[in-house]
């Protein structure tokens, strides 16, 4: 009886927890408080029987017997092949349903239709990945074997590369067009999670491939973003724009991760997080101050070069404190007037590519002479020093690179949101950045890009769940790191053929000489 | 065998010249001397705390001593005084060395492990590893085989694409010793090959060491407590307590010599 026991104090735990959200609406308008007993109810039946599935998992990953879990009558009815086969099914149904119940239940149909027309794309995916979640489960509750059908023909597809070849072309061909079929709302979600992919993939090779803790990594990003909105502001004209800044702001982005680097090249650990943290603050900070004056860099400048400046240069740069920056411009594409729409479009495109861009760089980077000596420092230090690698190369490289793209996702950010303040360089952001790798997979470029997706896409489509939306969010990320800690796809060692090497052993030829 | 090995050489490979090292009012290392010939194998023994594994990382630049000179004589003539360099570039000038505590990269392949200490012998940086010329792409091929090789000579080829926490302890002990052959060094330096080994496995070790020191044409030191082993395997041997040299010679001279024999059973009244 212990496991129903702990259920049931769980789901009173539960019910507790949400009872502020869940069950007290406060009507501001007649000052009156209106009490819904009935969701408290909801609640505890629901978290009751989820936490039945959990032990049923518990068991599974052998934390618990099943006697401990109270679930004895499960694992033997479960025994039997015909019942395995009944679980599935049973999996399979409440799989397809339970998402289109969940949606029902909270919206309401009316709600659930809106919902549908207008996340259409978002529902849909989310419906497809609730599908395999309970195939996944089906499968799962079934016994020993791993997966069922579905994620065995993906694990093949993945495994070969002509597979592997055939899901690209696949998913270029849904993305390239995607633009033209969606409304413009879609398609600045969807660009903002390619932003996050970047940034996401970014922070990878300091996070997951370096294996240093930054906890400051959006100071970068908005190093690219008030490269591009202040390099607007002076120099921008029809000339120079969002084509002349991208580079500027990685680069620029690139300076401050090596300047940063500087003081915790002995850091490691919780200190490096700290500093790093520390770092991140710093910049918004400054940002928020509202301008920031220029007379300690003209100082170290020969007194020649400095009078040799125009008269209209000021020696405050204007940073536009917590106000922020506008009319930032969307980035041009060879001189064309683009209406709205064709702009977003292609910042759309911008970050498409930009994004390939980097997980082609990023995968090779990888399995490269330095990414190897990221994954040596990661590792273990002192053994990667004894191998001859530069330990301070490393790390330097490995922040410069890992900044620069969080220059390049800053200088889209602004191009896409066409005003910037400092509120968007939270450490919220970094927080978040820092979940998509942590979620997807520390090291795994795939599993980062899903990981922005997910982290990015689903509390947007989940809008329209208001209260219950971050909620959600927030249990899904409880379940993540307690069933998939090591993320959603983990990192694989790279895949190495050997050939015959037709050279013999050396202590044979040695014993021949 | 012993004179032979050191009039093959007029100045050792590796000279330590009256090393301390404190730290803090502890003082580790007092006027510490040691010198290595070419070919030679030198066992450096002493109870645990003698201060060994101190002198080893003040030889590989982990520490930087106190007083004294670590100098390095280079195949190629050049010589190095090693104080002021950096463990990596210690490396890079021929130096390889193992860890008394298995210091492997835990979640890597074992062929990745080697194909790390190729780093200080290759040169591709940030653009070759993001373009990928051919040259890269062949230097790449080049580390590939090299490791394999390595892996083949210790016998742990077919493992290649395990990763390294999954092999066993006698495996784990020789992929270290594979990846540091694999910086391609003049100079070995093993702290407690033979810990927790069985006999079997110590006596395959001792060939192994001296297999590749005429393959590899290497200077070897180590430190190690089995003392069957030391005994048959080194041409000489330094002991050390309490931070100094307290003897050095063959094996047969420091067998028989009364302040080691003190050292390791205490006064001896007979």
């Amino acid at each position: 009886m212990r496991g129903v026991v702990r259920s049931f104090l769980v789901s009173l735990w539960f019910m507790a927890l949400t009872f502020p959200i869940v069950v007290i609406k406060v009507s501001s308008l007649d000052g009156s408080i209106g009490w819904r007993w009935e969701n408290a109810v909801g609640i505890g039946i629901g978290v009751f029987v989820v936490s039945f599935i959990w032990r049923a998992l518990l068991v599974r990953r052998g934390a618990m017997t099943p006697r401990e879990a109270d679930l004895e009558w499960l694992f033997t009815w479960l025994e039997v092949e015909r019942n395995q086969r009944i679980a599935k099914a049973v999996g399979l149904f409440i799989g397809c349903n339970v998402p289109v119940l969940f949606l029902v239940s909270v919206g309401g149909w009316k709600g659930f239709l809106t919902s549908l027309h207008a996340l259409e794309v978002g529902t849909v995916a989310a419906l497809v990945l609730a599908h395999f979640g309970m195939i996944l489960g089906g499968g799962a509750l079934r016994g020993k074997q791993r997966g069922a059908v579905a994620v065995q023909w993906v694990r093949q597809t993945a495994a070969s590369p002509l597979g592997r070849k055939g899901a690209v072309v696949a998913l270029m061909a849904f993305v390239l067009p995607l633009p033209f079929f969606m409304d413009m709302y879609q398609v600045n979600i969807i660009s903002s999670a390619l932003i996050w992919i970047m940034l996401g993939l970014g922070l990878n090779i300091v996070v997951g491939q370096a294996g240093l803790l930054v906890l400051g990594y959006v100071a970068f990003y908005a190093v690219g973003a008030y490269t591009y909105a202040i390099g607007n502001l002076h120099f921008g004209n029809e000339y120079i724009g969002f084509w002349t800044f991208l580079p500027i702001g990685g680069l620029l982005a690139m300076l401050a991760g090596v300047l940063l680097s500087f003081p915790v090249l002995r850091l490691r650990g919780d200190y490096l997080a700290i500093v790093t943290l520390g770092f991140g603050e710093i910049v918004r900070v400054v940002l928020e101050g509202g301008s920031l004056s220029l007379n300690p860099i003209l100082s170290l400048l020969p007194t020649s070069v400095v009078q040799a400046l125009p008269a209209s240069f000021q020696n405050t740069l204007d940073l536009g404190g917590p106000a922020g920056i506008g009319g930032i411009p969307y980035p041009g594409f060879f001189g064309m007037k683009l209406s709205m729409d064709d702009s977003i479009r292609l910042v759309y495109f911008v970050a498409l590519g930009l994004t390939i861009i980097t997980i082609i760089a990023v995968s090779r980077l990888r399995d490269s002479r330095l990414g190897r000596s990221w994954a040596a420092l990661r590792e273990d230090e002192i053994a990667c020093e004894a191998m001859g690698i530069n330990k301070v190369t490393a790390k330097l490289s490995a922040f410069a690179l890992g900044a620069c793209w969080a220059g390049f996702g800053g200088v889209l950010f602004a191009a896409k949101t066409s005003f910037i303040n400092p509120s968007s360089f939270t450490f919220m952001e970094s927080a978040l950045i820092l979940s998509v790798v942590v979620l997807g997979g520390l090291d795994s470029i795939i599993g980062v890009a899903l990981g922005a997706c997910v982290l990015i896409l689903l509390p947007e489509y989940l809008r329209s769940l208001n209260e219950y939306r971050m909620l959600i969010f927030g249990a899904s990320m409880v379940l993540m790191m307690v069933f998939r800690p090591q993320g959603l796809l983990p990192a694989k060692a790279i895949k190495r053929t050997m050939p015959v090497v037709t050279e013999p052993p050396m202590n044979e030829k040695a014993g021949a000489a | 065998m012993m004179q032979a090995a050191s009039s093959t050489a007029a100045l050792p490979v590796l000279e330590v010249r009256d090393l301390s090292k404190r730290f803090g009012g502890l003082l580790a290392l007092s006027d510490v001397n040691l010198n290595i010939h070419q070919g030679e194998v030198v066992a450096l023994i002493g109870p645990n705390g003698a201060g060994k594994t101190t002198l080893f990382n003040c030889i590989t630049s982990i520490y930087t001593p106190s007083e004294g000179q670590v100098v390095l004589r280079r195949p190629q003539g050049e010589e190095c005084i090693l104080n002021t360099h950096k463990p990596h570039e210690v490396t890079r000038l021929g130096m390889a060395r193992t860890f008394q505590n298995i210091r492997l990269f835990q979640g890597m392949t074992v062929l990745e492990n080697v194909m790390i200490a190729r780093h200080c012998r290759t040169r591709a940086g940030v653009f070759g590893a993001l373009l990928r010329p051919a040259w890269v792409r062949r230097e790449e091929r080049a580390i590939e085989e090299k490791s394999y090789t390595l892996l083949q000579y210790m016998g742990l080829e077919s493992l290649y694409a395990e990763e390294a926490r999954n092999l066993s302890y006698g495996q784990q002990r020789r992929l270290e010793i594979a990846r540091a052959l694999a910086t391609e060094p003049f100079l070995l330096l093993l702290d407690e090959p033979a810990a927790g080994m069985n006999p079997q496995e110590t006596l395959e070790l001792k060939e192994m060491v001296l297999d590749i020191r005429k393959a590899f044409n290497l200077s070897v030191l180590l430190i190690e407590h089995d003392m069957s082993m030391v005994m048959s395997l080194s041409d000489r041997i330094y002991v050390m307590e309490y931070g100094c040299n307290i003897a050095s010679g063959t094996p047969d001279e420091v067998r028989h010599n009364k302040q080691v024999i003190k050292a390791y059973l205490g006064e001896d009244d007979a």
